[in-house]
């Protein structure tokens, strides 16, 4: 194997990396790979695509919020904005250490009142550690609204990340984007939950606060219907699989006599296939 | 310290996406030669049909049927492709696997009323020891689809007229359900569990009746947690991610019942 497919092969391992369990992936990999340095420095693109697919957030010293980091406030060569606080800086993306903060263009007005409506928005539904950022793209017109909140419970052997993006054209009243819930359960197993939504929706182009309120009504009835799925799943597939105790309601009689259960079932007509 | 290689793939196979186990072992071999055999033997991976060329039955393919690239129906004992020195247990042994087949087909129909069963045997020094294979399959798309391989491998020291039993059960279950309200909805994994037990051993077929109920309990047992986990635990933890409800609500909820919990206790 070239080294250039080991460390694709180990780029889809980080790829793939739970909710807040980068830090154990990398060091399997590293273990695995017998601290191949050819391939650890091999990984450093897979870091970026994670934190900025995964919106990893960063703290800027002195800021009262965490910033998300992701394609949407990237100024490229590692370089990221955040309009709230007027700042732009620099991050590492294996430490995740933020440098080089400098001042960068504050919100405008129209970027100012979305923010808020989303800060509202996330203090209402997201509880702590969540993180949110809007930011105008290329024009002006369309911004884009990131959302992302993070529970790690590692001693209970669970973590979880639900993440929302989206973009809305402010002239056309459209609003597109995604949700995406990651679940990891490892317990005595591993049990990983993968739920993704494309949005295609609109708000009224004349009214700006009704994009929030848009995407409210949009993940709320997301997660009405995720709650619906779980129940559907338990009474329908997962019932079909196999039966809590036999038609006959109790448990097997083992032993020699076990040949009876067939005998009586082909005297009943019963359900196998002769 | 840096962890072992082989561990650290265990731990990075319990981290990984679960529905891709067999993918991302075949990368690891890959990344790491060494580790090949130890890995294929104790990563447990969903279950492949294969149909026995002499009778016709389908049987279920793991490694503890595969010698080389060939693997043992347990309906006609014949490996394919076909082996002429493949490893076959001894005549007392393989009489016993007969008849755990078919107890163990027996237990299926109860149990799946359909899927598929297959039970492979061998001598150990002091005993026996054996893998039970169930699997099934819920295709129904409107009610989502669902596969279920349960892997239950035993083993029984032998003393004379008492047996001590270990089971290490697997079940691997993946649902998913994909449609235009709901998105893409993707469940799935295992779970790993263990149990020890003494049983009075009266003669041979003894071993398939102690195992059988062993596997009973466990099966019903960790259909119990699978449920729990996966429609209960799941669910709980995307409630604890997104709040249907406003936060500002439930902290006044929460301040309102400390208040009365405090007035309360102010009375008393």
């Amino acid at each position: 194997m070239s080294v250039h497919a080991k460390i694709k092969a180990a780029s889809a391992f980080l790829d793939d990396a739970p909710p807040g369990e980068v830090k154990e992936v990398y060091n399997d990999i590293k273990s695995i790979v017998e601290e191949d340095s050819e391939i650890i420095d091999g990984l450093e693109r897979a870091f970026e695509k994670y934190n900025l697919s995964q919106f990893v957030t960063v703290t800027l010293s002195g800021a009262d919020k965490t910033v998300i980091v992701s394609k949407y406030n990237s100024l490229g060569q590692d370089r990221f904005y955040d309009p709230e606080l007027g700042k732009s800086f620099s991050v590492d993306h294996k430490s995740l250490k933020v440098s080089g903060v400098e001042e960068y263009d504050g919100a405008s007005d129209t970027v100012s009142s979305i923010t808020s409506d989303v800060k509202n928005y996330v203090l209402e539904h997201y509880p702590d550690p969540s993180s949110y950022g809007v930011f105008p793209q290329s024009s002006d017109d369309n911004i884009a609204i990131v959302i992302v909140s993070n529970k790690y419970s590692p001693f209970n052997f669970w973590n979880g990340r639900w993440r929302s993006s989206y973009v809305a054209d402010l002239s056309s009243g459209s609003l597109t984007g995604t949700i995406a819930i990651d679940v990891h359960y490892y317990e005595d197993g591993n049990v990983r939950l993968k739920a993704t939504k494309q949005i295609e929706s609109d708000f009224k182009s004349t009214d700006k606060s009704s994009i929030v309120k848009s995407i409210a009504a949009l993940e709320r009835s997301y997660q009405e219907e995720l709650n619906r799925e779980f129940g559907g799943l338990s009474d329908g597939a997962f019932k079909s699989l196999r039966r809590q105790l036999p038609v006959t309601r109790s448990k097997i009689e083992w032993g020699k006599a076990i040949g009876a259960y067939r005998l009586g079932q082909d005297i009943g007509g019963g359900r196998s296939a002769k | 310290m840096a962890t072992d290689p082989f561990d650290a793939a265990l731990d990075l196979l319990r981290r990984l996406s679960p529905k891709d186990i067999s993918q991302n072992l075949t990368s690891i071999c890959a990344l790491a030669p060494d580790l090949t055999e130890d890995l294929l033997s104790s990563v447990d991976q969903p279950l492949q049909v294969k149909r026995c060329r002499v009778t016709g039955k389908d049987y279920l393919t793991c490694d503890y049927n595969r010698d080389g690239d060939s693997f043992r129906s347990p309906w006609s004992n014949e490996y394919d492709p076909p082996l002429a020195d493949g490893t076959l247990p001894s005549d007392a042994i393989r009489k016993l696997e007969i008849t755990a087949n078919d107890a163990f087909d027996i237990y299926r129909d109860l149990y799946y009323e359909g899927g598929l069963s297959s039970v492979y045997m061998w001598e150990l020094d002091d005993g026996l020891a054996g893998v039970v294979l169930l699997k099934k399959a819920a295709t129904e798309t409107s009610k989502g689809q669902g596969d279920w391989d349960s892997i239950h491998v035993f083993e029984a020291q032998v003393r004379g007229r008492n047996a001590h039993y270990k089971l290490t059960s697997t079940i691997i279950l993946n649902m998913n359900t994909s449609n235009k309200s709901l998105g893409t909805f993707d469940l799935g994994g295992h779970l790993t569990r263990q149990a020890e037990q003494d049983s009075l051993v009266e003669d041979e077929t003894s071993h398939v009746a102690n195992i059988g109920k062993m596997v009973e309990d466990m099966e019903s047992k960790m259909r119990n947690q699978l449920q729990e986990v996966y429609f209960g635990k799941t669910k709980d933890i995307v409630s604890d991610l997104r709040s249907l409800g406003t936060l500002s609500t439930a902290r006044e909820e929460k301040k309102l019942q400390s208040e009365v919990v405090q007035n309360l206790e102010g009375r008393a």
